[in-house]
């Protein structure tokens, strides 16, 4: 059975679906209804056909709908790609002139006047309104709202446009009352009251390192990251910070290497290949125990891959990419409000265990929008710890041995001197050094240096907030295992699960290095695991097995043709596991 | 430790040898001997507090040189020097940062961001030591290899035609260019002394002989194809004139070619003024918490754009 009820305007990108499709679904927020947005849209500028989907469901989980309901489609192009996803029961509104078509999975296909009302309406544009006034009628939505939403949306083009936009709203949802009837044709859950923002996660990511006080930022533009450095740009200006695009990828993480070296907190936004050339530069930072945060916007690979896609393929490189060993924190949000917690949080571990700390999201969580409870920024912020006094005496330096940057036992490690400190002069060092950062090879120094390392690795577990999550009954005999914004198809699953009296857990694993064992071993209890993720070669459940002897009671529910994960697969393996 | 007061040390009376770090292990006779004490000199003619000094570098013979200079120091990766010591003066305005690495270092593997450095006009000082030749990696050819040089690592020669440092750093807009030689301990002190006290991308492609690896380019070839170009006429803020001396093969120019005013990185990044009072990059990490409640309002507005309405 569908849960709950989905929603989806098609046509040739540029039509305005998105910000049609992106107003309803704000209006609908406003109502306290808990939308989620999808976009399909192709690796191309101008033209190519795009959908746009909101998804309305009692919870909000930011996953995908397995089945359309509601389609309202401009071109004939895209109706394949639309009647692919509809089944019995679901309606399909074609402009004029569009079709005739008839559906291959039994939806049924109606012509619908859009571009006609909008016409009439005084703005031929304005037919992605019509569509949301019909919308509102078939769905039983509230029409005062999305009227309030759309004065909001085109008040700065001044009263005459607001007007034409309201008029063809009013008019898509005066026609579809007359032909479908004053009761909707399909049922909405029902809105609760909570005032929500309503964002995405690269938005809740920005937000959340500005108030970490995070105040510089250099990137290289990357589907689905480059939004994270366009968002924050001007808010860095206004708060005396700087943002920088730079040549490459190699440049920006060398920048972050500079400022974290520096004393400020500085990220990048990046994807898979980005990521693949920052990678000497991170290193570098393992190395000289530089601060530094970087967002991995994860996109299906290898190479270019799949650049317009969603994928969680980045796991292994996050925790393993580069040569050699050295310190890093990798974090998984799981939804978007975790995005700001996550990305706020990264900077405190970072600067607190002085490597580099990467946050994990994919295509889903980056762009796809949810309703959030408001931020406590204050309080993200308060999470931070002011920084102490220096370390170093006035006028010391480790070349008269009377400062010693790298000599902490590691577990605890202490903050480094500063440039602009009046002390503690010494040079921050890519080569393996002694406790003084000078370059030492001596095999007991070297020594001594890894166990400093590897002894932060064993203490970072604890000092995390949330490593893991379990959410549901502990003693459920299945656990749905996950990372990233694939919890939200799990968590939806558990729900649905539990409605057919089926007991299930999730666990997601928020901290993925240094793995939490502990934590982990004592969500999972002794339930069965299905580990759901969007690679193929299975990247969390071999993490897993690496550190917990799970290897009998685990089974992998896999995703990668570049499409995000419904619920239903979930629900599908579990019925499988019998 | 005991914690230290915040006052900070005095700077004006600081000689060389404050700047005098670890005692170089480089070849005796290595050109980057002349660049370091140069270093240290105008460093100390100019009255550098080395706690508000950084010096970042590269990998190389020459980037070794953080070792031997006692400031702050950064000794990053092969080729990412400027972006490095970018990253440095973004963080903290205040500070005086010097990048130093080799013609490898800057014009092979880091070709790019020598352009874009210059591009960008952040206010640094960028010294190569240039030897044409990798003297690390044990004399394979360089991106400054003249043609007809072959080494034992590279029989062939470099199999490219050379690069013009200076004439590609004038092209991609920096605003201070220079070339001086390590055997003119005068002319080079003062050249980096300008060079320091510039605002904006300050070049200086120092002609720093290998004595190991390359047999051609020595100091007696430089005592006599050096040609002083402030000594013959030129004009430094003649652009195109110094596109020309910047192209002069029969002799190898020494002194300024160019220094020109124009916008710096951080004047173009912060075209408005920030909010009165705004805490600094640094002192924002130091206490975001405190941060926060400055900008309050701003952030209380930033929420505001994203609720449902
Ligand atoms: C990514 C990377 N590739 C290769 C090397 C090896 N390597 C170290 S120094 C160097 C060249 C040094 O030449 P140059 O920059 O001219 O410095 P010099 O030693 O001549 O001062 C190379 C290739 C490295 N450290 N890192
Ligand atoms: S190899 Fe050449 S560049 Fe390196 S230290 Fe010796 S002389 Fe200097
Ligand atoms: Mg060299």
């Amino acid at each position: 059975m569908q849960h709950g009820v989905a929603w989806l305007i098609a046509g040739t990108a540029g039509e305005g679906l998105e910000a049609g499709g992106e107003t309803f679904a704000r209006a609908l927020a406003a109502l306290g209804y808990r939308p989620t947005t999808q976009r399909d849209f192709p690796s191309r500028i101008r033209g190519g056909d795009t959908t746009f989907t909101v998804r309305l469901t009692p919870e909000g989980h930011l996953c995908p709908p397995e089945r359309i309901d509601l389609a309202l489609a401009f071109n004939a192009t895209v109706l394949p790609r639309v009647d692919a996803r509809m089944g019995k029961g679901a309606l399909i509104l074609l402009d004029d002139g569009v079709g005739p078509f008839v559906s291959t999975n039994g939806a049924t296909v109606e012509p619908f006047p859009f571009t006609a009302l909008a016409t009439a309406a005084g703005l031929a544009k304005a037919k992605n309104m019509v569509a949301l006034g019909a919308s509102a009628a078939l769905l039983g939505v509230a029409l005062d709202a999305l009227l309030a939403s759309v004065g909001d949306q085109f008040a700065s083009k001044g009263a005459k446009v607001v007007e034409q936009n309201r008029a063809a709203l009013k008019a898509g949802h005066a026609e579809a009352l007359s032909r479908f009837g004053q009761s909707p044709k399909f049922s909405a859950p029902k809105p609760g009251t909570a005032p929500a923002l309503f964002l995405s996660g690269n938005e809740a990511a920005a937000l959340g390192a500005l108030a970490a006080g995070c105040r510089v930022a250099a990137a290289y533009p990357i589907t689905p990251a480059s939004d994270i450095l366009e968002y924050m740009t001007p808010r860095l200006m206004a708060l005396g910070g700087t943002a920088l695009q730079m040549e490459d990828e190699l440049a920006a993480a060398n920048v972050l290497a500079g400022a974290g070296f520096a004393g400020t907190k500085a990220l990048t936004a990046t994807s898979g290949p980005g990521l693949s050339l920052m990678t000497e530069a991170l290193g570098f930072a393992g190395s000289a125990e530089t601060p530094l945060v970087v967002v991995d916007c994860q996109r299906p690979g290898p190479s270019t891959g799949m650049p317009t896609k969603h994928g969680q393929e980045d796991l292994w490189h996050l925790i393993h990419g580069g040569h050699g060993e050295h310190v890093r924190i990798v974090l998984s949000p799981t939804d978007v409000a975790d995005a700001f917690h996550a990305t706020s949080e990264a900077f405190r571990l970072s600067e607190q265990w002085r490597c580099p700390t990467f946050v994990a999201l994919d295509q889903q969580m980056s762009l796809f929008k949810q309703t959030a409870a408001p931020f406590d920024v204050a309080a993200a912020a308060k999470r931070h710890a002011p920084r102490g006094p220096s370390p170093a005496v006035v006028g010391s330096s480790s070349w008269d041995q009377t400062y010693t940057p790298y000599g902490d036992p590691g577990a605890h490690p202490q903050r480094i001197a500063l440039p602009g400190e009046p002390g503690g002069r010494f040079y921050s060092n890519s080569t393996e050094h002694a406790a003084s950062g000078f370059t030492n090879e001596q095999p007991h120094l070297r020594v001594a240096m890894v166990d400093r390392r590897l002894a932060r690795m064993a203490a970072i577990p604890a000092s995390v907030d949330r490593p893991v999550t379990l959410e549901g009954p502990a003693d459920a005999p299945i656990a749905l295992v996950s990372w990233g914004s694939t919890v939200e198809a799990c968590r939806e699953a558990a729900i649905r699960l539990a409605a057919n009296g089926v007991k299930a857990k999730v666990v997601a694993v928020r901290l993925l290095w240094p793995f939490p064992r502990t934590e982990f071993l004592a969500a999972i209890g002794s339930a069965r695991l299905l580990v759901v993720e969007a690679n193929a070669f299975a990247q969390l459940a071999r993490l897993v097995k690496s550190e917990a002897p799970v290897h009998d009671r685990l089974t992998s529910v896999l995703q990668y043709d570049g499409l995000t994960m419904a619920s239903d697969r979930i629900l599908d393996a579990v019925g499988g596991m019998a | 430790m005991e914690s230290p007061s915040p006052t900070p040390s005095p700077s004006a009376k600081l000689t060389f040898k404050e700047f005098k770090g670890k005692d170089p292990i480089w070849c005796p006779g290595c050109g980057d001997f002349g660049v370091l004490t140069a270093m240290q000199k105008a460093a100390a003619n100019l009255g550098l507090d080395p706690n508000t000094t950084v010096l970042a570098t590269g990998i190389g013979c020459s980037g070794n040189i953080t070792a031997y200079f006692r400031t702050f120091g950064i000794h990053g990766i092969h080729g990412r020097v400027l972006p490095l010591a970018t990253g440095v003066k973004v963080a903290n305005p205040a500070l005086t940062v010097i990048a130093a690495g080799g013609d490898g270092d800057g014009f092979g593997i880091g070709l790019g961001h020598f352009l874009h450095a210059s591009r960008r006009n952040v206010d640094l000082t960028y010294i190569v030591m240039d030897n044409q030749v990798y003297g690390l990696t044990k004399g394979q050819t360089s991106p400054t290899t003249p043609m007809e040089m072959s080494t034992k690592a590279s029989p062939l020669g470099p199999l490219a035609a050379p690069l013009n440092p200076l004439a590609l750093a004038l092209s991609a807009g920096a605003t201070f260019v220079a070339q001086a030689f390590s055997g003119n301990m005068a002319q080079l002190v003062a050249i980096l002394e300008a060079a320091v006290k510039h605002q904006g991308f300050a070049f200086v492609n120092v002609q720093s002989p290998c004595v190991t690896y390359n047999l051609v380019n020595t100091y007696d070839f430089f005592r006599a194809n050096t040609k002083d170009i402030a000594a013959a006429g030129h004009d430094a803020s003649d652009w195109d004139a110094a596109m020309r001396v910047a192209n002069d093969r029969a002799n190898v120019p020494v002194g300024i070619l160019y220094q020109a005013t124009r916008p710096t990185l951080h004047d173009m990044a912060h075209p408005l003024p920030a909010d009165a009072g705004v805490p600094s990059a640094v002192q924002a990490a130091a206490d975001p918490a405190k941060a926060l409640a400055h900008s309050k309002k701003r952030f209380d507005g930033w929420l505001d754009e994203f609720r449902a309405r």
